[in-house]
């Protein structure tokens, strides 16, 4: 259908639209072109591209994950192994052998030599040895003793203490108490006659500075 | 068309210019979400690269460990070794010779139960035993240088009295240990992971394994025994008298350990000869036990005679522990005799032993000697070969009496006068002698030279030296 406009020139102008108008809706409909090209864009060319990456990517680490569960688990055993291999050596390395420290108590106490030889002729009521386990403990632990020294020279028990101090025995202790004792009963029934009791009191060093030492003489040994 | 319908196209241009806006503002979102998981993608698969390069050190690492575990399980005892570990301690004590009074084991909360892993469980038993210083030694070596771990934390002794020591001949200490070990139950984890080609990654490690097997091995000191060393829990003084013996306590000791050990190789060739298969066998076994018996008699004679062992512990050991078992071997030896009489290696070594004892000036311990076989030297009558003996031995017993009884007489010799012309003269107990003259009614003068005078004693000629 063809329409006519029968209006004089006048009233035509009246009703014809506003070139503003039309520019604005030309504008609207230039903006909205663009913008629908940019989401265009976005939507096929860059989140296909980023998605196209992600699902390379995925694919590879799905390769490499049962390589990583196996490395996890193996991690996890070694880690198992690991904590009873510590602390198996934590318990075995604190201890000491009272056998070798024993021992050596007995060689310096026979190396006195008795009264005829005039260092020492020491001899023991007991000994209380303890070792404390717990590494937060003030004391490693001690050895003390009851001692008697057979002779009237009471400069003995210092000389006792000093073979004591330069025999391998003290390598796990610290330096005995100053010497200290008091004569006992006089027996002339008895050779010798007169004794002097003293106390033997002796701190274990700390484990760690056991382990150094041995690990010294070790290297030493080396 | 009208104005309105243009607002409207207008409005509406907008209205989708902003909603095409949304949509970008969330297709930007999502292609930032989409590049940061991407991003983690790529550090994902980074750090699973980096963690893959190290699966074959951790794969060695896993094989060294697995195999150092079976020495774990070597070191630490697991619940049914604990049986073992109380049998250990039984046979510690046959070896160490101490005797095991209690055997006590200490709750865990007594016990201050470390907590160290859900592996490892301490166990600790407190013993109480008597023994002397080197059984205690002999003791604790064992339980330290055993293969399963055990550790002493704590022991106390007292010292046995010096009445006890005395009477009993040997130190019996009261001792208080605490023993304690490690019950290594690894609990129920993940099973092991399968490794392929475990066999021969193993055999390529091998030696690392030994290495971390021998770091974790528990350390042992080579105790050497007694050494001659006097047990220093022993009150060392000895009575005045004993200053007589010349010997020092530790000298007197060792005299002592050495008979001992040679009476327990006597009881040893004993169990030889009665438990002989065949009678070659036995008549050895025989020969031998006679051999050492007779040695052991003369050592044992000679330390007796000579006073050697005044320390009254080293007396007691000496009495208990020698004197005592081979009395009673000598008196099962003749039991065994049986009316026969010794046999010709007995006699043959009597015999001998009289002979050293003679060549040694002993004549009291030759008597001594021959007095253990007296009562029986008759049985041998009938037999040529050991009346030989018999007649040898006799006449070696009165050499050793003349000997003894010349030995005992009163000689006081206190000059003599040789001069050139004269018969020479000799004081002797106050009397100016002569040769030919007697001392005693058994005892004559028969020379007298410069240094040395002969008599005649009961028709023997003996000389005195001066």
């Amino acid at each position: 259908m063809i329409r006519i406009n029968l209006l004089p020139d006048e009233y035509r102008r009246r009703n014809r639209t506003s070139f503003k108008l039309v520019l604005a809706v030309a504008a609207m409909a230039t903006f909205n072109g663009m913008l629908l090209a940019w989401l265009s864009w976005l939507h096929f060319g860059v989140a296909g591209e980023v998605g196209s990456e992600r699902s390379v990517l995925q694919t590879e680490l799905d390769g490499l994950t049962p390589q990583v569960t196996y490395n996890k688990a193996l991690d996890a055993e070694r880690k198992r192994h690991s904590a009873r291999e510590s602390v198996l050596a934590e318990i075995t390395k604190s201890r000491i052998s009272w056998t070798r420290k024993v021992d050596e108590l007995i060689t310096v106490i026979h190396a006195g030599g008795g009264p005829e030889h005039q260092r020492h002729h020491v001899w023991l009521d007991d000994l209380i040895v303890q070792q404390t386990p717990d590494p937060r403990s003030k004391s490693a632990g001690s050895v003390r003793a009851s001692g008697h020294n057979g002779s009237d020279r009471f400069d003995q028990i210092a000389n006792f203490l000093d073979d004591l101090e330069h025999s391998p025995f003290i390598e796990d202790f610290l330096a005995p108490a100053p010497p200290e004792g008091s004569q006992t009963l006089v027996d002339k029934e008895l050779i010798p006659p007169v004794v002097w009791a003293f106390p033997l009191a002796l701190s274990l060093k700390p484990p760690e500075e056991r382990l150094q030492k041995q690990a010294a003489v070790k290297e030493a040994k080396r | 068309m009208s104005r309105r319908w243009w607002i409207g196209l207008v409005g509406g241009g907008c209205l989708a210019a902003a909603g095409t806006g949304v949509l970008i503002y969330f297709a930007h979102g999502s292609i930032a979400e989409a590049r940061a998981e991407v991003s983690d993608l790529q550090g994902r698969i980074q750090a699973a690269r980096k963690q893959i390069a190290g699966t074959n050190d951790l794969e060695r690492e896993v094989i060294v460990l697995r195999e150092t575990e079976e020495a774990i399980k070597e070191i630490l005892p697991d619940e049914r070794d604990i049986n073992n570990f109380v049998r250990d301690m039984r046979r510690f004590e046959d070896d160490a010779s101490v005797r095991i009074t209690a055997l006590k084991k200490k709750p865990q909360e007594a016990a201050n139960r470390k907590k160290t892993s859900e592996d490892f469980d301490k166990v600790a038993y407190q013993l109480t035993f008597d023994a002397d210083a080197f059984q205690l030694l002999a003791f604790l070596d064992r339980l330290e240088s055993h293969s399963r771990f055990m550790l002493v934390p704590s022991f106390k002794l007292s010292a046995a009295s010096r009445r006890s020591v005395e009477e009993a001949g040997q130190a019996a200490h009261k001792v208080q240990m605490d023993v304690e070990t490690y019950v290594y139950e690894p609990h129920a984890g993940a099973p092991p992971v399968k490794i392929d080609g475990y066999a021969r990654k193993r055999e390529l490690l091998l030696g690392e394994i030994t290495r971390r097997r021998q770091a974790l091995s528990v350390e042992a000191y080579s105790y050497g025994g007694p050494r001659g060393r006097r047990d220093p829990w022993v009150d060392p003084r000895v009575p005045v008298q004993s200053e007589e013996s010349g010997l020092s306590v530790p000298e007197q000791q060792q005299i002592v350990d050495e008979l001992v050990t040679l009476t327990r190789e006597l009881l040893a060739t004993r169990d030889r000869w009665l438990g002989a298969a065949n009678v070659v066998d036995e008549m050895v076994a025989r020969a031998d036990l006679e051999n050492l018996l007779a040695g052991l008699e003369e050592n044992l004679r000679r330390v007796e005679g000579e006073g050697l062992i005044r320390y009254k512990v080293a007396q007691s050991r000496l009495q208990q522990e020698v004197v005592g078992p081979v009395a009673e071997l000598r008196r099962k030896v003749a039991e065994q005799e049986s009316g026969n009489g010794p046999s010709i290696e007995a006699l043959r070594e009597l015999h001998d032993t009289m002979v050293r004892h003679l060549a040694s000036g002993e004549h009291d311990l030759a008597l001594s000697a021959c007095a253990t076989f007296e009562s029986r030297l008759d049985y041998v009558r009938g037999d040529p070969a050991r009346e030989t003996w018999v007649t040898k031995i006799r006449r070696r017993r009165d050499e050793a009496q003349l000997l003894s009884d010349f030995s005992r007489m009163k000689i006081d010799i206190r000059g003599v006068a040789i001069m050139e012309g004269r018969p020479p003269v000799i004081l002797i107990n106050g009397r100016a002698l002569g040769e030919g003259d007697l001392v005693d009614n058994e005892l004559m003068i028969r020379g007298i030279r410069a240094g040395e005078i002969e008599f005649v004693f009961r028709g023997v000629v003996l000389v005195r030296r001066f």
